[in-house]
């Protein structure tokens, strides 16, 4: 009998070297070199396969990128002879003109008697924060060279797909000292021991994976270097309205820092004093200094954790708000002008107050001078989806309120919205949460593996393209029979034009949540949903062209099915044979 | 004059009430005892106003408190009356949660006593650790008042100064929807409330009152007129807080400087009310409210008495007055008498009249009753409404904090201790480091430096080292105070310097941004050892360019004999811009005609006021003060002229 293994619900290597093996025949390792490509570059793919029978094995081993919903590019196909026990690697060169976002690279052995199959994920296109995950890391003293860096962290990176690296505050007084002058330091906010060879080591270990790496920055001068950053220039701090500098210290703790040993080290941020960020002199000078630094380390971009002008006094005693969101307009563009014209390619990402929430001053003009293309962190979110006062509390409020910031504030300029960073002991909670992020064309950070992980970086064209728009009301176009309310939709369909004409629509199915609340420790998984129908009506002149089913919570070998709908009266209807949390349907219309 | 309408006594409220709420006088008596709640030992204590449920294992604190007049129990999950803290630990802090030591002092039937306490860890900080928090709690026969005492007890060898801070988490009127708050404050009676919908809790007002104006806080349910006053010691409060939407009402008290074996302890009466849905003054006689109606630009004020202890106060006659702001003339004034005062509000509304649309204005309540007077008021600003909706800044109305009172003493004849090798105390702000005041003080061959390290964090200024006594001071032959708020001794620091200055201290006071101006050192008993007149907040002025300084005078050029002359001596280029200088003044150092350090004699003892910065980056060629390679030799000399009075020079 013929026999076929098929790769489970796989999220990286462990997982495939655990699952890819038939009784004689093993694929150990298909292996995309990078997480990410560009266009034009050219990718290595290591395939390793095994034979683990007592016989001599010959066969063909091919491999395929799959692509979209059912595109498929032929990339090799080789003969090969295994003696009894015998491993051996195939590395295949091709140079990637492939789609923006998620692909994967489809890989089969087989000999007519024995075939094993399977496939991992990667991603193509220019803009790493808006295909895959988003971590932070710090604390990088420790590494002496690139290959340390791989062997500590490319596993987390490859199992957990990400795209994109923070390094956290990892500068020797942040606002007041970005740029290393020492071998070795202690970050000025929270003592991590940071080195020039641990985070090169560590940048350039990110760049070999395809990733890129953020400079974290925020708006205070922290420990020694703040004393010195106050001290040289008492005209570049913030005052509040009694004189003094706004913001915070400690001297004790100041005093300890100084003498502080990796041995004997307490995680603290002695002093932490704001910026006067409306004086041109304080932006130009804090501009030069994360150049210097970008390009010391070799970041490939900034995320601002908060660079807003606030109110407050000069030196004197002049308020230096005006007119806040005009001056914090003009300050982001000249940050971005500035960074972006001193290292190619450069990106500025962004910590804001979520407008849609009343958070923090109102930003209208600020906020179209954001991006394109810029990552925006929700911080503030991880409290309050927490506080039952708050509306985030109740799942309908956390899908309206993510909803409106994603909808109506990082879309609309071509933003990518986070949210983060936060956890919680609940996978069931954890599930739902990044289900309906997801869904509604957001991102999840937060310090752990992720169920959909995978999933959405393969088929992130139907989650995070900016030029999907996110219906007002769904049911406008869709319907989907829920007799018992179980289901969210309404809130979840989205559509965008589809080259040469049409639409493509998405309608996303979530599995409704068993609590009204959210619950870090919720532990009830909500009751399976079955046969799910869902219904389009074309748009006057258009027809159902092709339908899919998506199904995140199957393993990797179903996630996508093509479906057959069938019509009646002008509407297209398609079964959804399951919802665990999350299945979605994507049209595609046409004439 | 207006006529008082009393619906009923004091007595007989009592009467009526403990009567309704229990159906018999069995609890008439108070009484404290033991019980078990599920798995845990708790103390109960109760009266005919109150049944009080505290948990020794979670901080003692009051778990349960059932009003039987109205049968509301005001604690919510995870409530409580007397969440116990010090400022030193951010919340929730060692103590709020932590097991007690109780016992019940006394069992009634007169008075039911529960104390309990517990020492504080402090995790190696010296300000707290060691300290025994204790707090005892008193209800009475025929008093719907809780008598609470906050104590504090250092067991320790060494001084100690903890800051003590009283959290309370409840809601009045059966409910956490429409409870206010009331706080007294430098700017009127500030408000604060929280308004809840299924979807959001919408916060007004301001959590932190960091000027008040009286010993007492409130909330008051404005649905139903339940509520209660904390009657404070203002002598001892610090600041007032409520965490708005979550109902809290929590007061912070200044730091307790405590000697080795040195106790504190300071007393918080709660008192319940009913029929009051604000609160515009509370003593220990009277809670008042005062409010307001304007309608077709006519003003009425309604006041509403009632007594804050079990005893009907006499008759009441007093005078509302309408004043216009800021001009305070007087645009109306009435005389009034009330009924007796019990526990039931009396009230009466006066027609105020006509008041323009733009004419802000203070009600002004005088009271008096025997021996007994009391005034207060409160500001009116008819737009007031319109102008919040655009944001604005609706009124200057400001009324001066009331100067606490604190007494302490030392004998004439104490005199500061000299020592062979000094003893510094070192008040160390921010930039002190760049003074170079390490090797100064190894010119003077100090025996010991200690320092007092200055915090600024989200509960204000802090030291981490407080002296328990002023005597204890006398120890030190020179105290430095380093860019260290006036805010950061508290009124205490400064009456405990200004008694060791004029015992023959010396104080060298140093610039910097939290110094002079922005710390506040024109107020207070620090201001008295000063030889210069503070500027305002911003009293910095920068010198482009840097100006040299100079020595001034005979003292100048003798303490800086050494001091390089002209144009290439060292600079400075940020300095304290001061308001003018005080009789007996010295000027001993000047950059250009500004006085760059500044002496005077205060009692027995000597203060420099250097009002130099090391702020700035010299031009090349130029160096800074802060850079000579002298100045540590320097400074030592004026230290050393600081104590050399003492010392027979």
């Amino acid at each position: 009998m013929r026999r076929v293994c098929l790769m489970a619900a796989s999220t990286g290597l462990v997982a495939l070297l655990a699952s890819a093996v038939c009784a004689d025949l093993a694929l150990t390792k298909v292996w995309p070199e990078k997480i990410r490509y560009v266009e034009g570059e050219e990718a290595v793919f290591a395939i390793q396969v095994k034979n683990t029978g007592q016989q001599p094995w010959q066969g063909r081993v091919s491999g395929t990128i799959e692509s979209g919903l059912a595109e498929r590019t032929p990339v090799f196909d080789r003969e090969m002879t295994l003696a009894a026990g015998e491993e051996k690697t195939l590395t295949e060169k091709y140079e990637v003109h492939l789609g923006e976002f998620g692909h994967a690279l489809y890989v089969v052995a087989d000999n007519g008697q024995a075939r094993t199959e399977a496939r991992e994920v990667f991603c193509v296109g220019p803009w790493y924060y808006n295909m895959g995950r988003y971590l932070t890391a710090f604390e990088l003293g420790k590494f002496r060279s690139p290959e340390e860096v791989q062997a500590a962290m490319q596993s987390k990176w490859r199992s957990w797909y990400v795209t994109c690296h923070e390094l956290f505050s990892t500068a020797p007084g942040i606002w007041a000292q970005m740029t290393p002058t020492d071998e070795t330091w202690f970050s000025g906010q929270n003592s991590f021991y940071e080195s020039l060879t641990g985070e090169t080591a560590f940048i350039e270990a990110a760049h070999r994976n395809g990733m890129a790496v953020m400079l974290y920055d925020i708006t205070a001068c922290h420990a020694a270097p703040a004393e010195e950053y106050s001290r040289a220039h008492p005209d570049w701090l913030n005052y509040n309205d009694r004189g003094r500098p706004q913001g915070a210290y400690n001297m004790a703790e100041m005093e300890r820092w100084r003498a502080m040993t990796l041995e004997a080290r307490e995680h603290t941020s002695p002093v932490q004093l704001a910026p006067n960020v409306a004086s041109p002199q304080v932006q130009d000078a804090h501009l030069q200094d994360i150049i210097a630094c970008s390009k010391v380390l070799g970041y490939d971009g900034i995320r601002w954790d908060g660079q807003l002008i606030t109110a407050g006094y000069d030196v004197f005693g002049k308020r230096i708000d005006t007119d806040l969101d005009a001056q914090n307009a003009a300050w982001n563009t000249k940050m971005r002008r500035t960074l972006m014209d001193a290292i190619p390619g450069y990106t500025v990402n962004y910590n804001y107050g979520p407008q849609s929430q009343g958070e923090g001053v109102p930003l209208p003009q600020t906020y179209k001078t954001l991006g394109p293309n810029a990552y925006l962190l929700w911080e503030s979110i991880r409290g309050t989806y927490k506080d039952p006062n708050s509306p985030l509390n109740v799942w309908e409020g956390f899908i309206e309120g993510t909803r409106a910031e994603i909808n109506d504030y990082a879309r609309p300029h071509g933003n990518f919205q986070h949210f983060g960073w936060y956890g919680m002991d609940s996978e069931v909670q954890q599930n739902h949460t990044q289900a309906i992020l997801y869904a509604l064309g957001g991102h999840w950070d937060t310090w752990n593996p992720l169920k959909y992980d995978a999933f959405s970086m393969r088929y992130g064209e139907y989650l995070w393209d900016t030029h999907l728009k996110n219906l007002q009301d769904g049911s406008a176009l869709v319907q989907v029979a829920d007799p018992q309310d179980r289901l969210w939709w309404q809130q979840f369909v989205q559509e965008r034009p589809r080259a040469g004409g049409g639409r493509t629509i998405v309608t996303h199915v979530l599995n409704k949540p068993v609590h009204e609340r959210q619950n870090e420790f919720e532990k009830d998984a909500p009751p399976l949903q079955t046969d799910v129908k869902v219904t389009l009506a074309p748009p006057p002149g258009a027809q159902v062209l092709k339908a899919y089913v998506l199904t995140p919570d199957a393993n990797r070998a179903h996630w996508c099915a093509e479906v057959t709908p069938t019509v009646e009266g002008g509407k297209a209807s398609v079964i959804v044979p399951s919802v665990e949390y999350w299945s979605f349907v994507v049209w595609e219309t046409g004439a | 004059m207006g006529i008082f309408l009393s619906r009923r006594s004091w007595t007989a409220a009592v009467l009526v009430l403990a009567a309704t709420a229990m159906g018999s006088t069995v609890w008439a008596q108070a009484t404290a005892r033991q019980e078990t709640e599920g798995q845990r030992q708790v103390l109960v204590m109760e009266n005919e106003y109150w049944k009080l449920t505290v948990w020794p294992d979670l901080g003692a604190r009051v778990m349960h408190a059932v009003y039987k007049p109205t049968g509301h129990d005001w604690i919510f999950e995870k409530g409580g009356l007397f969440c116990d803290h010090v400022t030193q630990q951010t919340w929730p802090g060692e103590l709020m949660d932590a097991a007690y030591q109780t016992q019940i002092m006394s069992a009634g039937p007169e008075e039911a006593t529960v104390r309990v306490w517990r020492k504080i860890d402090g995790k190696g900080d010296e300000a707290i650790a060691g300290v025994v928090f204790e707090r005892d709690m008193t209800l009475k026969r025929g008093d719907p008042r809780l008598h609470a005492v906050i104590r504090l007890k250092n067991e320790t060898e060494a001084p100690r100064a903890p800051t003590p801070w009283v959290q309370n988490m409840f809601h009045v009127g059966g409910g956490k929807t429409d409870n206010r708050d009331f706080r007294p404050t430098t700017t009127g009676i500030q408000e604060a409330w929280a308004e809840y919908t299924a979807t959001e809790t919408k916060r007004n007002g301001e959590d932190f009152v960091r000027e008040p104006t009286a010993g007492w806080t409130a909330v008051a349910n404005t649905a139903n007129g339940e509520g209660a006053v904390f009657l404070v010691t203002y002598n001892d409060l610090f600041w007032l807080y409520n965490c708005i939407g979550a109902l809290t009402t929590e007061w912070w008290y200044d730091p307790v400087p405590l000697a080795p074996g040195a106790s504190w302890e300071s007393p918080v009466t709660m008192v319940p009310f009913e029929g009051l849905k604000s609160v515009a003054y509370a003593d220990q006689k009277v809670i008042a409210s005062l409010d307001t109606t304007y309608q077709d630009q006519k003003l009425d004020a309604t006041l509403r008495l009632l007594s804050a202890s079990p005893e009907a106060m006499p008759p009441v006659t007093g005078e509302l007055t309408l004043v216009s702001w800021p001009e305070q003339k007087v645009l109306k004034s009435e005389k009034f008498t009330t009924p007796e005062v019990g526990a039931k509000p009396v009230s009466q509304t006066f027609d105020l009249g006509a008041l323009a649309k733009t004419q802000e204005a203070v009600i002004r309540v005088k009271l008096t009753s025997g021996q007994y007077t009391a005034t207060f008021e409160r500001y009116f600003d008819p737009l007031a409404a319109e102008k919040a909706q655009f944001g604005q800044v609706t009124s200057n109305y400001r009324i001066p904090k009331p100067r606490k009172e604190k007494h302490f003493e030392l004998p004439a004849e104490a005199k500061v201790e000299r020592h062979e090798q000094p003893r510094v105390l070192l008040y160390e702000g921010l930039h002190t480091r760049y003074w170079g005041l390490d090797y100064a003080l190894r010119y003077l061959d100090v025996d010991k430096i200690q320092k007092s390290h200055h915090t600024i964090f989200v509960y204000g200024d802090q030291l981490d080292y407080m002296v328990g006594s002023p005597s204890e001071l006398l120890q030190y032959d020179l105290v430095i105070l380093s860019n260290v708020p006036a805010e950061a001794l508290t009124d205490v620091g400064q009456a405990f310097l200004k008694l060791y200055v004029e015992h023959g201290g010396s104080l060298l006071i140093l610039g910097g941004n939290a110094a002079y101006g922005a710390g506040s050192y024109g107020e207070g008993d620090l201001s008295s050892l000063l030889p210069v007149e503070v500027g305002g907040f911003f009293d910095r002025v920068e010198i482009k360019g840097g100006c040299a300084l100079a020595p001034s005078g005979t003292l100048g050029e003798s303490l800086f004999a050494r001091w390089p002359r002209g144009g290439n001596a060292p600079r400075v280029y940020w300095m304290h811009q001061i308001a003018g200088l005080r009789p007996g003044a010295q000027v001993v150092m000047k950059a250009g005609d500004r006085p760059a350090i500044v002496t005077n004699q205060v009692g027995e003892g000597r203060v420099a006021a250097v009002l130099l910065t090391p702020w700035g980056v010299p031009a090349e060629g130029q160096i800074g003060f802060w850079e000579y390679r002298l100045w540590p030799r320097q400074l030592a000399g004026l230290m050393d002229w600081l104590q050399a009075q003492e010392r027979g020079r």
